[in-house]
């Protein structure tokens, strides 16, 4: 008894069952019957350009391409038979007719389709007895990918790529026969946010890694099965190094997670694991030059410290400023020395508001693509989670999904959108508020303040109504006040829609946004989303320093003194505490005025499990080896000096499990469950409860509404200026509406001086109707920008533009 | 009892027979180390690393020797030649490549293994030394190309006569 669905087909003799639609190729896997390829590639479907798949279908006059040829009932195929074998051997010669075969000089040897294709199915000799074609060898096609002509057999996957994946149809095929070429637009660089995956599906060693090239042979790296650490998407690859140095990072597919994919961040940003600025070693301040200590030392020296202080001044005057960096097992034994061993509830590692846990469903990655509605509020996924935005993509453009944005500003993928409503920078806890409210009970809010006209507003709720799965994506770091609680009201209210089906992605960019709030380091909340008693925000510890009411900061791998709104003020407040303890991977500005410094290993050297905005749980291997402690022994020495009950973990793995144990929602998280593909989380408990106010936009006299973009190529701690994706980086800019601009008289081009707070920020006016009138984006495109010293740290912030 | 004496006697000459026979052949064996012996041309003893007609390293780096050595004791870094100063034929040079001449059992795959014939085993079986350092052979000692059945200055730091 088959069921419909299923098809009924003989390969090589063997009977195979599979699902209606499924592809030759596929079929044929199943009873482990392989059929070689080139151009086809799971993610980009069926193209039959390269013939290397050819197969006898019984009936059918001539061979076809198992590639393009979907099951049919009683199908009767052969793989293995006189004609077929004689069509690949034929195939592979034609293949290899201009091919080089420079195999020993070719960073593919040794994992090279061709290669291994040619051995298998290959006749061995050759009838060519002209010279072999000579084309250009080495090409950059952009700053990280070289590409090699001779050695394109123009399978079509790049250009394939650049079309169906990433939506940029950047690479294109130039030219007819033996002059085919992939080609960019005008011989421009081909420098998308995703370009290096090319590299990997490339069946050959055509395109490659311009920082791997020749320096090692595939089979020479080890290969760590680790995870990405720029976003909260936690993608992962492989890190491939040799003698301990790193060599390359690729893609390892994780459907559920990157879908296959990895970005330019991820394969190219990692020069901070040698960078100089590294920091390798402890050390206190003692009058004003730094002297190096033991690590374990430097951290009993903290832990008596801080005790000194709660001794002196109570547990209030000390805080802890996490950051969303972190690993799960990091931020808890940080969360159990400051709220267990401390006392106090000073904890948070963000500027923003937010609570863990959702009224609704917490989606993961697939759901994006079986829901019928995406629905992106204030998130800007091209820059912000790069992985997740080809998610999307695929979603509208290949399973008919409905894109919806409510957004303050214009993002890349608003042509995707069937609506797209920008409002007003600052009036998103209005904006929400309506839409709640339109959703409930009808009403479209007040044009004036949150800039969405009435009809919009309408459709966008008739779009949400007739979703029957929603998915709704937003980004708590760009909602302004506390906006973030309107928004979970409006999820309730999503949610009891009758017949709809829903969930949310917090899609905070940080690598474990996620975790760092489910390990509760929170000022209101412990692990697992368990409120406990108020304690300070992370704005509110820096404005308690500047009123010298805290007396002692930790802070984890974050550096306020760049990040935080507020610039020269954080600045003055951290010189004002009595112990500031920065432990961090890289030296910064804040790390600067520390007294006491502790090393941290970070990504590449560091191993542990982070939670990704899908609430998956997976396990960041280690991928280089390092003499310097992992940061979980640094704290757990803090913890054993303090506590009267030692803890003791032997590997990163004791403490995951003590989360398991201890923290709600982590109940089946073990080494084991997350091997392969990570576990998702139990969802957390949310204590949402009752509908917020509409906070009041602050107003000033004059100026503009600041707001700041993220961008995903910043020139900060992680991208140097000599890193290889140097060529992203943007000058410092400011996004006018036309409007703003007639009124200031600017035109393109323009210099422009933004004043607030006392700090001055110059940027070139670009006019881009990216805001609403009445604001101006600012992308924040490097460290020395200081863009965010012209933030006030209020909801909104309000910036004075003049020409400069 | 007298013919037992003389075949006592017959027997002795038969025997001293070989003695003076071989007193006055030539010897098998030879003063090593004043002497050296001359190896078939096809004996595997210390590698050696072969330059192209024009001078430029054969070697491109591939690392196919390393990864067929049966023991492991062949470590090749690769790097890419400058087209200006090529330090081999092709767009790759190994820029270290060292073997483990202690490790080494002297199989011969290496060679095998070499798809442009860099890496060969010679004739050079004087491999003796009081250091284990000396062992590493590195770029610099392996180009050294002598003469067939030339002893010089061997990278173990012997000095013998020719
Ligand atoms: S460059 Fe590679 S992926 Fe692109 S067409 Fe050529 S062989 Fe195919
Ligand atoms: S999308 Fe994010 S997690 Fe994925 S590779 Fe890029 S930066 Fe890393
Ligand atoms: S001769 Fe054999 S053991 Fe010695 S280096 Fe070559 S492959 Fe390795
Ligand atoms: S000696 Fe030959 S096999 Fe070894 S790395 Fe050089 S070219 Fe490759
Ligand atoms: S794989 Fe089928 S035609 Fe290329």
């Amino acid at each position: 008894m088959s069921d419909d669905n299923q098809v009924n087909i003989t390969i090589n003799d063997q009977p195979v069952t599979v699902p209606k639609g499924t592809l030759l190729v596929d079929a044929a896997k199943e009873v482990g019957v392989e059929i070689p390829v080139f151009c086809y590639h799971e993610k980009l479907g069926p193209f039959g350009c390269c013939r290397m798949c050819l197969v006898e279908v019984e009936k059918m006059p001539k061979l076809t391409t198992a590639c393009t040829q979907t099951v049919m009932p009683d199908m009767v195929v052969r793989t293995e038979s006189p004609k077929v074998v004689k069509a690949q051997q034929g195939v592979l010669e034609f293949t290899l007719l201009n091919h080089p075969l420079d195999c020993p000089v070719c960073d593919k040897g040794g994992e090279c389709p061709l290669q291994d294709n040619t051995f298998k199915f290959g006749s061995g000799t050759t009838r060519m007895e002209f010279d072999r074609a000579d084309n250009d060898k080495v090409t950059p096609l952009s700053p990280v990918i070289t590409i090699d002509r001779e050695r394109c057999i123009a399978c079509q996957r790049c250009t394939r790529y650049s079309d169906i994946i990433e939506q940029e149809q950047a690479l294109v095929m130039l030219n007819r026969g033996f002059k085919n070429e992939v080609h960019t637009f005008c011989d421009e660089p081909y420098a998308t946010r995703y370009s290096g995956n090319v590299i990997d599906i490339c069946p050959v060693g055509a395109l490659t890694n311009t920082e791997f090239r020749f320096k090692a042979r595939s089979w020479n790296l080890d290969n760590a099965e680790t995870l990405c650490a720029h976003c909260g998407c936690n993608c992962n690859m492989t890190l491939g190094s040799r003698t301990n140095k790193l060599m390359r990072i690729q893609t390892r597919p994780n459907d559920l997670v990157d879908d296959g994919w990895i970005c330019d961040k991820a394969r190219f940003g990692y020069d901070f694991i040698e960078s100089e600025d590294r920091l390798l070693e402890a050390g206190t301040v003692v009058g004003g030059a730094r002297k190096k200590v033991n690590a374990l030392d430097a951290a009993v020296q903290v832990a008596d410290s801080l005790s000194k202080i709660v001794d002196e001044y109570g547990p209030e005057s000390v805080g802890f400023l996490g950051s969303a960096y972190g690993t799960n097992e990091e931020l808890y034994l940080y969360q159990k020395l400051f709220r267990s061993v401390l006392g106090t509830n000073n904890l948070d590692h963000k500027t923003y508001q937010d609570t863990p846990g959702l009224p609704i469903d917490h989606y993961d990655f697939l759901n994006v693509e079986t829901a019928n509605l995406v629905l992106l509020i204030g998130s800007d996924p091209a820059e912000e989670l790069p992985i997740l935005d080809l998610r999307i993509k695929k979603a509208v453009t290949r399973r008919g999904v409905k894109l919806a944005i409510l957004n303050d500003q214009k993002t890349a993928l608003d042509k995707f959108a069937e609506l797209s409503s920008t409002y007003n920078v600052g009036a998103d806890g209005a904006a929400l508020s309506a839409l709640a409210n339109g959703l409930a009970e009808g009403g479209a809010g007040d044009e004036s303040v949150t800039g969405i006209s009435a009809e919009q507003m309408k459709s966008l709720v008739e779009l949400i109504r007739s979703g029957k799965k929603v998915c709704v994506v937003y980004n708590p770091a760009s909602l302004t006040g506390n906006s973030i609680h309107m928004l979970k009201h409006l999820l309730s209210v999503i949610g009891k829609i009758p017949d709809i089906e829903c969930g949310a992605i917090p899609a905070a960019p940080s690598t474990n946004a996620v975790g760092a709030m489910d390990m509760g380091i929170l000022p209101d909340f412990s692990p697992g989303g368990t409120p406990a008693d108020k304690g300070l925000s992370a704005m509110e510890m820096i404005d308690k320093a500047e009123s010298g009411e805290l007396k002692a900061l930790l802070m984890y791998r974050s550096n306020p003194v760049v990040d935080f709104p507020g610039g020269k003020r954080v600045e003055a407040a951290l010189k004002n505490l009595n112990l500031l303890v920065v432990h961090d991977m890289m030296e910064t500005e804040t790390s600067q005025l520390a007294h006491i410094i502790l090393p941290s290993n970070g990504p590449g050297y560091d191993e542990g499990t982070t939670t990704n905005i899908g609430g998956r749980v997976q396990y960041r291997r280690r991928g280089l080896n390092t003499k310097n402690l992992p940061d979980w022994k640094i704290v757990s020495k803090m913890i054993n000096s303090l506590s009267e009950e030692p803890v003791e973990y032997i590997t990163s793995f004791n403490v995951t499990e003590e989360i398991s144990e201890k923290v709600p929602g982590y109940g089946e998280i073990n080494k084991k469950s997350i091997r392969k593909e990570g576990k998702t989380r139990e969802p957390v408990t949310s204590v949402n409860g009752s509908v917020p106010q509409v906070e009041k936009v602050n107003s000033a006299d004059q100026g503009l509404k600041l707001r700041v973009a993220t961008r995903l190529f910043t020139r900060d701690k992680i991208l140097s200026t000599s890193s290889p994706l140097a060529h992203h980086f943007l000058p410092s800019t400011v996004n006018v509406h036309a409007d703003d601009a007639a009124k200031l008289g600017f035109s393109e081009g323009d210099e422009a001086v933004l004043s607030a707070n006392g700090a001055e920020v110059r940027a070139k006016v670009e006019i881009s109707n990216r805001c609403n009138p009445g604001a101006v984006i600012v992308p924040m495109v490097a460290d020395d920008q200081g863009v965010q010293g012209l933030a006030g740290g209020g909801s909104v912030s309000w910036v004075e533009v003049k020409k400069g | 009892m007298i013919a037992k004496t003389f075949d006592g006697i017959k027997n002795l000459l038969i025997g001293l027979g070989v003695t003076f026979r071989n007193l006055v052949s030539k010897p098998v064996t030879f003063s090593y180390p004043e002497d050296k012996r001359i190896m078939p041309e096809r004996y595997r003893g210390r590698h050696f690393l072969n330059r192209d007609e024009n001078g430029l390293e054969r070697c491109v780096g591939c690392s196919l020797c390393s990864v067929n050595c049966p023991v492991g004791c062949i470590h090749v870094v690769a790097a890419e030649n400058n087209p200006d100063h090529p330090v081999s034929e092709g767009e790759r040079y190994a820029e270290t490549y060292e073997i483990n001449l202690l490790r080494c059992i002297y199989c011969g795959y290496c060679e095998e293994a070499c798809p442009v014939d860099a890496v060969v085993l010679r004739e050079h079986y004087e491999l003796a030394d009081y250091d284990r350092d000396n062992y590493i052979a590195t770029k610099s000692d392996l180009l050294v190309y002598p003469e067939p059945n030339q002893f010089k200055v061997n990278i173990l730091g012997n000095t013998t006569r020719v």
